[in-house]
Parts: C-alpha cells; sequence; structure tokens
C-alpha cells in the first residue's frame, strides 16, 4: 500500500515539473496570481484523477463491506 | 462614480471591493451595494442559491432597506453577528471548520452556475461555536476560468491549518502580523521533509510555491486562460478531502487539563464558587460575558447556559480548542473561544493600523470574569496592581474577579523561581486599585482557601 502511495507521489512530482518545464510560454503582463492561475490548469487533472480514483475505491470499499454485511445479517 | 455620492462612512475595513462596503447605521451594521455591485449582487439573489445557503445557515441573511439617498443600487441590512471574531484568535478547528464551510459553498455555488471571487477567512464569522460566510456580494457568475480565490484559500486557510498541524497550535497568530495570510514559499520551508509525501500539501502548498516562484518575474496574461468548470470542480472537490484529512496531533500543554489535575482547589471550594458565580449572574442577567483567562470553559459555561452570550478567553490554544469542540459536540450556541494572549490582545493592525480593530473595541460585555488570573497578570506579565486596575475600568458594566493572596499555593508556585518583588500584591492594595473605578457590591471568601471572590460595578 505505501509503496503504490509513493509511486502515486513521484509520478505526481514528474508530471509536475513535466508540466510546469511545457507551460513556459510567452504573456504580456506581471500579475501576482499568475503562478496560481496558470498551476491550476497543470494540477486540474492530477487532482481530478486522484479524486476519481478516491471515489471509485470508496465505491469499491463499500461495495464489499455491504455485501458483507449482508452476509452477516440473515434475511428476514 | 460612486465613490464622490458617499454621504454614509465604510467601516475602516470595507474599502477594497468597489461592489460595496459595511457601515454602521443606527439599526446596526448595514451593507451598501454600489452600481458596480449590482451584477455581483443580482447574480446571487437571482438564484436559488441566496436561500438554500441562508436556509442551511451558510450565509448570513439579510433584508433589503430603504435605499433613501438612492446612491447605491441597494442597502442590506444583514442579520446582526454578536461580535466579530479573527483568524488570528481561532482554534485548530474553527479555522478548519471556517475553511470547509468555505469550500463547501464554493461547490454548492459551482453546482448553480455561480462561484466565490473571493476565499478570505475575514468572511467568515462563528456565531457561537457555527461559522458563517458575511459576505453576500463575494459571488460571480461561473466562467470557464481558474478559481479567481484559490491563491487566496491556499495563503489564509490551507498554510496556516497546515502549520498548525505540523508545527504548532498556535501558529495562526502569525495571520495578525500578514493579513494576507501565510506566503507559500515560505510555508513551504516552515513545513518537515515529510509533509512532501502528503498529496494536500505536495500539491497546493509546496508545488503551488515552486509554480508562484517560477513565474513570479514573468509576463503571462492569465485574465484569458480557460478552465472546464468540471475540471474545476475536481481541484476544489480534492482541496475539500485535503483540508477534511488535516488533523491536529497531540499538544498538550501546561493548561489543558488544568480542571482535571488541580490539587490546590477542593471540589467543595470548586462548587461554591460556581454556585456563587451562579447566583451573581442570575442577578447580573448579562447578554454577554468575556471571560478572560477561561481555560476550557469550566467557568464560562455558566454564563452561556444562562443564556449569555460567553466569549471565553485564553492564551491556551489547546483550552480553546477543547472548548469549541466540547460546545459544538453540546450545542452550546452561546460560546464562543476565543485565542488571545491578555499581554498582547490583538491591536488594531492593517491599512492605516484601523483596517482591522482591537480586540478589546469589538466587544462590548455586561459582565467581565476574570478568576483566579489577577496572580498571572501581577507575578508572571509583572503588570502592577494600578495598572492592572486601570485595564479592567475600560471595560465597562460588572465584574467578577478572584482576589488570589500571596500565601495561596499557586501564588507561592509561581515566586518558586523568582524573587518576590511584588510588594504592591495584597488585598488591601486590590481594594484601594479598584476601588477608584469599581464599586464593590459583594464579596465572600471561598471555603477552604484564603481566596475572595469579588463582584464589581464599574462607577462609570
Amino acid at each position: 500500500m505505501f509503496k503504490i502511495k509513493s509511486a502515486t507521489l513521484v509520478i505526481c512530482v514528474l508530471v509536475f515539473f513535466l508540466n510546469l518545464s511545457l507551460c513556459d510560454m510567452a504573456f504580456a503582463y506581471i500579475d501576482p496570481g499568475a503562478g496560481s492561475a496558470l498551476f491550476q490548469l497543470i494540477i486540474a487533472g492530477l487532482a481530478g484523477l486522484l479524486w476519481i480514483v478516491k471515489v471509485y475505491w470508496q465505491k469499491i470499499i463499500s461495495f464489499f463491506s455491504r455485501k458483507k454485511n449482508g452476509k452477516k445479517t440473515p434475511p428476514q | 462614480m460612486d465613490q464622490k455620492k458617499i454621504l454614509i462612512a465604510p467601516l475602516s475595513s470595507s474599502f477594497r471591493d468597489p461592489a460595496g462596503f459595511v457601515f454602521k447605521a443606527s439599526q446596526g451594521i448595514q451593507r451598501a451595494v454600489t452600481h458596480y455591485g449590482r451584477a455581483y449582487y443580482d447574480v446571487l439573489m437571482q438564484s436559488p442559491l441566496y436561500e438554500e445557503l441562508v436556509q442551511k445557515k451558510w450565509l448570513v441573511a439579510h433584508r433589503e432597506v430603504k435605499n433613501e439617498d438612492g446612491n447605491f443600487y441597494k442597502i442590506l441590512e444583514p442579520k446582526q453577528i454578536p461580535v466579530i471574531t479573527y483568524p488570528h484568535e481561532w482554534s485548530f478547528s474553527q479555522f478548519k471548520d471556517a475553511a470547509l464551510l468555505t469550500l463547501k459553498i464554493q461547490l454548492r455555488a459551482m453546482d448553480l452556475g455561480l462561484s466565490l471571487r473571493d476565499a478570505t477567512p475575514y468572511n467568515i464569522q462563528f456565531v457561537g461555536t457555527d461559522p458563517i460566510h458575511i459576505d453576500t456580494l463575494s459571488f460571480e457568475k461561473l466562467i470557464n476560468q481558474p478559481w479567481k480565490a484559490y491563491k487566496q484559500f491556499c495563503e489564509m486557510f490551507l498554510a496556516p491549518l497546515a502549520l498548525m498541524s505540523e508545527r504548532s497550535l498556535n501558529f495562526n497568530k502569525y495571520m495578525a502580523v500578514d493579513l494576507n495570510g501565510m506566503d507559500l514559499l515560505l510555508s513551504s520551508r516552515l513545513l518537515p521533509c515529510l509533509s512532501w509525501l502528503n498529496p494536500i500539501y505536495l500539491i497546493h502548498l509546496h508545488l503551488h510555491a515552486l509554480s508562484q516562484k517560477k513565474y513570479a518575474d514573468s509576463s503571462h496574461d492569465t485574465k484569458n486562460i480557460s478552465m472546464s468548470p468540471q475540471r474545476l470542480k475536481m481541484l476544489i472537490h480534492g482541496l475539500f478531502d485535503g483540508v477534511q484529512s488535516i488533523r491536529l496531533r497531540n499538544h498538550k500543554t501546561e493548561w489543558s487539563h488544568y480542571y482535571e489535575s488541580q490539587t490546590h482547589y477542593g471540589e467543595d471550594a470548586h462548587n461554591f464558587k460556581a454556585d456563587q458565580i451562579k447566583r451573581w449572574i442570575l442577578d447580573i442577567a448579562p447578554k454577554q460575558t468575556l471571560d478572560l483567562g477561561g481555560n476550557d470553559g469550566k467557568f464560562s459555561r455558566i454564563a452561556s447556559e444562562l443564556g449569555s452570550y460567553t466569549l471565553c478567553v485564553d492564551l491556551d490554544a489547546n483550552c480553546i480548542e477543547r472548548n469549541y469542540l466540547s460546545s459544538k459536540t453540546n450545542g452550546d450556541r452561546n460560546m464562543l473561544p476565543v485565542f488571545l494572549d491578555l499581554s498582547k490582545p490583538s491591536p488594531q493592525i492593517g491599512w492605516s493600523c484601523t483596517e482591522r480593530d482591537s480586540f478589546f473595541n469589538r466587544v462590548a460585555p455586561d459582565l467581565t470574569m476574570a478568576l483566579a488570573l489577577i496572580h498571572h497578570l501581577r507575578i508572571s506579565l509583572s503588570v502592577p496592581l494600578d495598572l492592572i486596575a486601570l485595564f479592567f475600568s475600560k471595560i465597562k458594566g460588572y465584574l467578577i474577579i478572584e482576589f488570589v493572596p500571596k500565601d495561596d499555593p499557586m501564588v507561592q508556585k509561581l515566586l518558586l523561581t523568582r524573587e518576590d518583588i511584588f510588594w504592591d500584591y495584597s488585598e488591601e492594595n486590590f481594594k484601594k486599585c479598584f476601588g477608584q473605578y469599581f464599586r464593590f457590591v459583594e464579596q465572600v471568601q471561598i471555603p477552604g482557601t484564603n481566596r475572595n471572590l469579588c463582584l464589581l460595578q464599574s462607577n462609570s
């Protein structure tokens, strides 16, 4: 489990730096929030992916826990 | 344009947003919506979001009142907030609840095609233990762009929360130094190395800080960046889950289990003190009570349970945290725990030193309590008795104060490590100093101790 988590984090960091290098385009004006706005573009996919994985993982867990609980409870 | 016509004075904290401002009217605090702010106000009011948020008690309710001079689009009278507190006066869980409420509102707003255009903790206030958003003009139409308030959220909510969790429970006190929140690069450096392994800190603090550093000196026009609401929503969901997962480490302090571990007080003395305070509170029937040095709210609760809106103030963030959590669990809607060090209470700060008011300008108690506090002020903080009396004289109404004499075991404990240079600290001088500003209504000795519990009434 720890290995999977670590691997995900390593991928996150690699994807981030790859994206950072690809986003080096020329624009017009210095904005204090420029880094944050561009950063959202970079991480949105990543954060979204993590969130989807989490949602489906919870669904799988709840499916099996329901099934398990269902076996324990005798039918009325 | 609107600025030239303004006849009513905005509060000193309300000048950044041209969409409107708050001001003090005879009926209480009101909000003016400027003609520029019309779009922001209408987008909220024409959406079902306003009704839903008000019903959930996530957003302050308001009514439109007569716009007499017609200089503004609308004048709103919001439901009044009893006492304004600032993020540097909150406990960890108060801070976390404020952050989660902001994200919950943003997620619900996005469902209905709106978005928050700022995400500052100053927009969240506590009514007892319930956080509520107080800025009606914070909403705008959702467009295909990144969240404008993302940076602000990370600097003003996420970074302080991370540092409170990972470094020090009272780290939020530094929010009083910088009203714009914690700089992300500084926060990233202050967080422990292991925090790089936590996805929420990794993405939204460490990598975000690097991104800010990278683009700080570049010239990027970010006004027209496109980002789909679906992608943004997933990002906010991730942020919400991340904030929810931030936990408090086990911080134990000298004061955190004070009443459980006390050996200087018998149960009878304790009960006597509680009963006497209850009798006085029933007589005074204070609307607002201020309990200074209130620890985890043991005695404050007497006032809050009797219907007085009670501020329990303490310098120990752990006690404030415990009080907040227990009051929340018990549904005590009259209790507002406040993290404050009396040796350096929140001053006036921000623009022109008036943007954010001092703590004592924001409270108006009918009753102040200072139980087993005076010896700490005199001996631990070295404040002479006459200056302590002068300080209390500025808070009007009644004062319940416990005088702890020099022969008390707790005072002796304080004197163990220092020379006794506190010659003015006597009951006689206490009465003389406080007698300048107060009338002694009643005083009783706590059984089994030499301590005196006194009820005083302000002369002015």
